[in-house]
């Protein structure tokens, strides 16, 4: 009994590690690919969720936080793909100041934020994956389980769209 | 590096260091974590059970003779491989998204079965249709109206047409029906056709692009083909372009690539467009994609007619250099 409970008491303690050393990153990943706040924190804790839940079974455990990175995109993916809101909520709530980050930015820049809010969530994974993780397009596709070429396409579809605003703004 | 990249990089870095992530666990999380590993455990006990049966079932159906088996059933692949069809005149793997060949198939199909819970759209051919309008048109799902149109006869597995209205909730709102915005995407199960067999996009048409030249004929190595339609949009708003990408591997989506021939077609007063699009690469392979897009005034596709053609090559092309 006594070795049952350090065993639990060690491995709340690993865990509890693993999640205050890459929690913090993976919500702001989250964050980016929806939007919102509370969702990024509800996405990150069922990411450590489904994680923890076969922890021992990863093939290497080094390796968590690519895991990590690589479930948090597969929820965000999942939950737009079966709520199919994308677009309602990022229009209903896109101004909630509850649910910024920070103070709201003004000008192009906010603009740019929202329009990068509204691209197609794989064409904002991949934008937000290779300039924002700064991962190569082979780490990307590895991520986002497609192939190179998609990534290309969808970052360059999706920077097509930006420069687009950009330029009739100007 | 464009301004814009480095806006995007910026803009993307001082909203992640506006956000300050949580430093404590949840108890809940260790819990449902906890919770999570005995379910799995329990799973895989389950699992490697039912393997063992299986295994067991499956070396006593081997051992019988083979007359007493039946005939394969429906989840027998049938994939053909990429390359011509018989007659030659067609591409032997129709598929023109989001795979153009049979290997790509097969990874697609063993992905989809690995994590059917992100990539179960697959195993739909009206979700096949809508994600393939908002990743490559960039139609916003959740105001697309799709209609599987089931061809008639009894054909097994038949390539099914889902036709796609954009905007229809919002004409529902009192709106008047203008604009028909609606995209006819057939779609076939190429692989598997059991439960989860995947369905891919073989063709693409749109009542907004009119192709009145047919460009399904095969098109000679280094040859042009001549594109001509008219469109329902406005043509004092719309703009429309054509392209041919390489048809037997999916590099680049439906877009252009490097090698990919281009043309913007120039549009008439009376909606009507022509232009010579070549010369087709040799690269290419045995086929090609070619993709006709009209466009909205503010550069968004409204319409687009897809769909893959053979390349025929020429003696001189496919003989040896001595």
């Amino acid at each position: 009994m006594i070795r049952a409970g350090e065993h639990q008491v060690s491995d709340a303690g690993r865990l509890g590690e693993l999640y205050r050393q890459h929690a913090p990153e993976a919500v702001r990943l989250a964050y980016l690919l929806t939007g919102d706040r509370a969702l990024a924190e509800d996405l990150v804790q069922e990411a450590f969720v489904r994680l923890f839940g076969r922890f021992r079974d990863l093939r290497n455990p080094d390796a968590f936080p690519w895991y990590l990175r690589r479930t948090v995109v597969n929820l965000a993916r999942s939950h737009f793909r079966h709520k199919r809101v994308e677009r309602a909520y990022v229009a209903s709530h896109g101004a909630d100041p509850t649910t910024a980050a920070g103070p709201p930015d003004t000008g192009a820049r906010e603009e740019m934020w929202q329009a990068l809010l509204q691209l197609p969530e794989r064409q904002r994974t991949a934008i937000v994956l290779r300039y924002y993780e700064d991962l190569s397009e082979a780490q990307t596709a590895d991520a986002m389980q497609c192939p190179v070429g998609t990534v290309k396409s969808l970052v360059s579809r999706g920077m097509g769209r930006l420069r687009g605003l950009v330029t009739r703004d100007e | 590096m464009s301004d814009v990249d480095n806006d995007v990089r910026e803009l993307l870095r001082q909203k992640a260091d506006g956000l300050e992530g949580p430093s404590q666990m949840p108890r809940p999380v260790l819990r449902r974590a906890r919770r999570r590993r005995a379910l799995n455990g329990f799973v895989a006990a389950t699992t490697a059970a039912a393997v063992i049966v299986g295994a067991f079932l499956g070396g006593q159906a081997l051992l019988r003779p083979r007359a007493e088996r039946g005939p394969a059933g429906s989840t027998t692949p049938t994939v053909t491989g990429s390359g011509l069809s018989e007659d030659g005149l067609s591409p032997a793997f129709a598929a023109i998204w989001p795979e153009r060949n049979a290997d790509e198939l097969r990874a697609e199909q063993t992905r989809v079965k690995e994590h059917p819970d992100v990539d179960g759209y697959r195993l739909d051919p009206k979700e096949t249709a809508v994600e393939f309008a908002h990743q490559v048109l960039n139609w916003d799902p959740t105001i697309i109206d799709a209609t599987v149109k089931v061809p008639p006869g009894g054909a097994p597995n038949p390539p099914l047409e889902v036709e796609l209205h954009f905007g229809t909730l919002i004409r529902e709102e009192g709106l008047p029906p203008q604009a028909p915005y609606a995209l006819s995407v057939t779609g076939a199960p190429l692989g598997n056709t059991g439960d989860l067999g995947i369905w891919s996009v073989t063709r693409v048409r749109s009542d907004l692009v009119d192709l009145t030249c047919g460009i399904g004929s095969p098109v000679a190595t280094d040859g042009s083909i001549h594109v001509c339609g008219n469109t329902a949009w406005d043509p004092s708003l719309a703009t429309a372009k054509t392209w041919a990408t390489p048809g037997d591997a999916a590099t680049t989506g439906l877009d252009p690539d490097e090698a990919s021939p281009t043309l913007d077609l120039p549009m008439a007063s009376d909606g009507t467009f022509e232009g010579e699009l070549g010369p087709v690469p040799g690269g290419f392979g045995g086929s090609t994609v070619i993709v006709v897009e009209v466009l909205d005034q503010s550069g968004s596709p409204v319409g687009m007619a897809a769909q893959k053609i053979v390349i025929a090559r020429s003696d001189s092309s496919s003989s040896p250099t001595p």
